[in-house]
């Protein structure tokens, strides 16, 4: 049945070595020069702009973005087209509004920033449970689909994948730390950048360059036709559309790896500069996934080298990047391609790691439980052990979830940041009359809503729980859960009359001053 | 906070400068924000409302309206990025170092 499969691919067995062995290299060149706690979560602060723009986008293309777009646009056309907008508007919002302010704020990650003038405990606590629930769900979801790739690509049991890369996540960042996962996003980066050019560039030279072209072979080939150069079934509603429409774009800016890459670089103006070529990055990354989809259609579509009987593409819409790749550029840039959508996953986890790692070392550990009184070691160690079992917990979960539906899991990711996370980190950073109370009551009630809301939608309430209808009519509770937080942070802050209300209005003026000058800011440390 | 850090800070208060970076940086945030939210829902709105209008082809005879939009779109998200890392490197950036060096904390 896999028969362009039959044997484990050469090049794609070189190339992941290679990337492996590179990857530990640089692992240990980094273990090397991680001395301090600020080493470790923040790479002391020397990243340049340059090198934090390609890492950011290397952890926003992951595989689910570069197949799971790839095959959507190949399914559907146009919709394809939908989620990637919806991933990159989400970038000036941050630029806009939070980058600076953030770095300059915080030190590690982006609860230290929120929590800046409020009662630390209750709001450190509340952003690491909004951090670690976006975390799983999303780590979840990379190691499934991590998984199922190397089950597909390499002949590997599913159990015997996804082991591997717990293992060498965890190598990554317990050695590594922030130096080595940036370093090893970077490089993947570049490499699924340059293979995705080619891939594109080879899709369109056999059109001569004519997009016209392409699209004309495309309609006349998928099954669709010509419907797929609009939308399609994605949004069935305006409540729906806007209700996605808000957690891509406001999820972005509540991802918590994300956010933590803010502080590896100099200053707000570095962090500034980084959101500029990730955009950059991103956005082409999303206009060749689009080139790709559609080169997909073209050439696999009806051709019984890649798709069954039925006409289904074989391995399913997710292997239609991978598959095109060798129908343009035979065996050995499949190989490439198939070893670079493995790094990919590789290199996200390990940032997704780190980050829940922060979260439970620097916020649960240090600043909650010992209540600050702990040491730099201390600290670094425990986001040590911390990451263990965050990776053994990643192991557990990807083979207990092997058969779910990984995208509703990263929709369910975005979701909470979105309801969670970015209402807090934006109220906190632009409105005086936030208040603690109102920051753990309102962000809480974001955090619940999104949950309840999606177990009571249809994926969960009908295809998993076996139930007749949903009981929440739509698929995205976004809209619903991010008003949920707006509206409670906003009751419970105005009706605070505590001590502790006066304390958090009255330390607005000079937060701000500190976010809009970077006077006082966290600098790099010197080397 | 330090007393050194909280005079620091009621001395950054009073400053004029302080003021004009404020204003300034209003002045440009507020529009692309603005922008960026009414073009990206105004897209949404019409895959929601009005999706046979996307799907109408250009003179090509094939490319649709909508994927022009969305592709400009991409377009205009990377140049509001741009221009206000411009923006802020011509124009604001020197008033925040104007400010770190009246109250001595530039390095």
């Amino acid at each position: 049945m896999f028969s362009f499969l039959a044997q484990v691919n050469t090049t794609a067995a070189l190339t992941f070595f290679l990337f492996v062995g590179v990857s530990l290299c640089i692992t240990y060149w980094a273990s090397r020069r991680t001395k301090t706690r600020s080493d470790f979560y923040s790479a002391g602060g020397q990243i340049t702009g340059f090198q934090n723009g390609l890492a950011i986008s290397g952890d926003y293309m992951s595989a689910a973005s570069f197949l799971g777009i790839s095959g959507l646009v190949f399914s559907s056309g146009f919709d394809g087209l939908l989620y990637s907008i919806g991933f990159l508007v989400g970038w000036p919002i941050i630029l806009l509004l939070i980058a600076e302010p953030l770095r300059n704020l915080g030190r590690f990650n982006f609860s230290d920033a929120a929590s800046f003038r409020f009662e630390q405990t209750p709001i450190r606590i509340l952003a690491a449970l909004g951090s670690l629930a976006t975390v799983c769900l999303y780590l979840i979801a990379q190691m499934v689909g991590a998984g199922k790739l190397i089950e597909v690509l390499f002949h590997l049991p599913y159990e015997t994948a996804v082991i591997i890369v717990g293992i060498l996540m965890i190598a990554y960042v317990t050695f590594g730390g922030m130096l080595a996962t940036t370093w090893v996003q970077l490089i993947k980066a570049i490499l699924l950048l340059g293979g995705a050019t080619v891939v594109a560039f080879l899709v369109l030279a056999h059109f001569n360059f004519n997009l016209t072209n392409l699209f004309q072979t495309a309609t006349e080939k998928h099954v669709n036709g010509a419907k797929i150069m609009g939308p399609g079934t994605l949004v069935k509603d305006p409540i729906s559309a806007i209700s996605l429409g808000l957690a891509l774009m406001f999820g972005t800016a509540g991802l918590p790896h994300i956010l933590m890459r803010f502080f590896t670089v100099k200053d707000a103006k570095a962090a500034n500069r980084s959101v500029v070529y990730a955009t950059g990055f991103i956005g082409y990354f999303y206009i060749l996934t689009f080139i790709i989809g559609f080169g997909a259609i073209a050439f696999l579509s009806g051709n019984p080298t890649y798709t069954d009987e039925k006409g289904a593409l074989i391995g399913g819409t997710n292997m239609a990047a991978i598959q095109l790749s060798q129908a343009v550029g035979g065996d050995f840039l499949l190989g490439f391609i198939s070893a670079v959508a493995f790094a990919t996953i590789l290199a996200v986890v390990s940032g997704l790691a780190l980050a829940g790692a922060s979260a439970i070392s620097h916020d649960l550990y240090a600043r909650v439980w010992k209540k600050g009184d702990v040491s730099e070691s201390q600290e670094v160690r425990v986001s040590k052990i911390a990451t263990v079992i965050l990776g053994v917990v990643a192991i557990f979960l990807g083979i207990s979830f092997e058969q779910q539906n990984v995208a509703f899991m990263v929709g369910l990711a975005f979701a909470i940041a979105a309801s969670a996370n970015f209402p807090i980190i934006l109220l906190s950073i632009y409105w005086r009359g936030m208040t603690t109370r109102g920051a753990v009551i309102g962000g809480s009630m974001g955090l619940s809503t999104a949950i309840i809301l999606m177990i009571l939608g249809k994926t969960v309430w009908v295809n998993v729980l076996g139930y007749e209808h949903a009981i929440f009519p739509y698929e995205y509770p976004a809209l619903f859960s991010m008003t949920a937080a707006f509206v409670g942070i906003w009751l419970f802050s105005v009706t605070d009359r505590s001590a502790r209300a006066n304390i958090d209005r009255a330390a607005f003026d000079a937060q701000y001053i500190r976010a809009q000058t970077g006077v006082g800011a966290e600098k790099a440390t010197a080397h | 906070m330090t007393k050194d850090h909280c005079e620091t800070i009621q001395a950054i208060a009073a400053l004029p400068e302080y003021q004009q970076l404020l204003s300034k940086k209003r002045a440009v945030v507020f529009p692309l924000t603005v922008l960026m939210l009414v073009a990206y829902y105004a897209f949404i709105l019409l895959v929601a409302y009005n999706p046979s209008l996307l799907s109408v082809q250009l003179s090509d005879g094939v490319t649709s309206l909508g994927i022009l939009l969305g592709l400009g779109l991409i377009g205009l998200t990377f140049t509001i990025t741009a221009f206000f890392v411009w923006y802020a490197n011509a124009h604001l950036e020197n008033i925040v170092e104007d400010i770190q060096k009246k109250v001595g904390t530039h390095v």
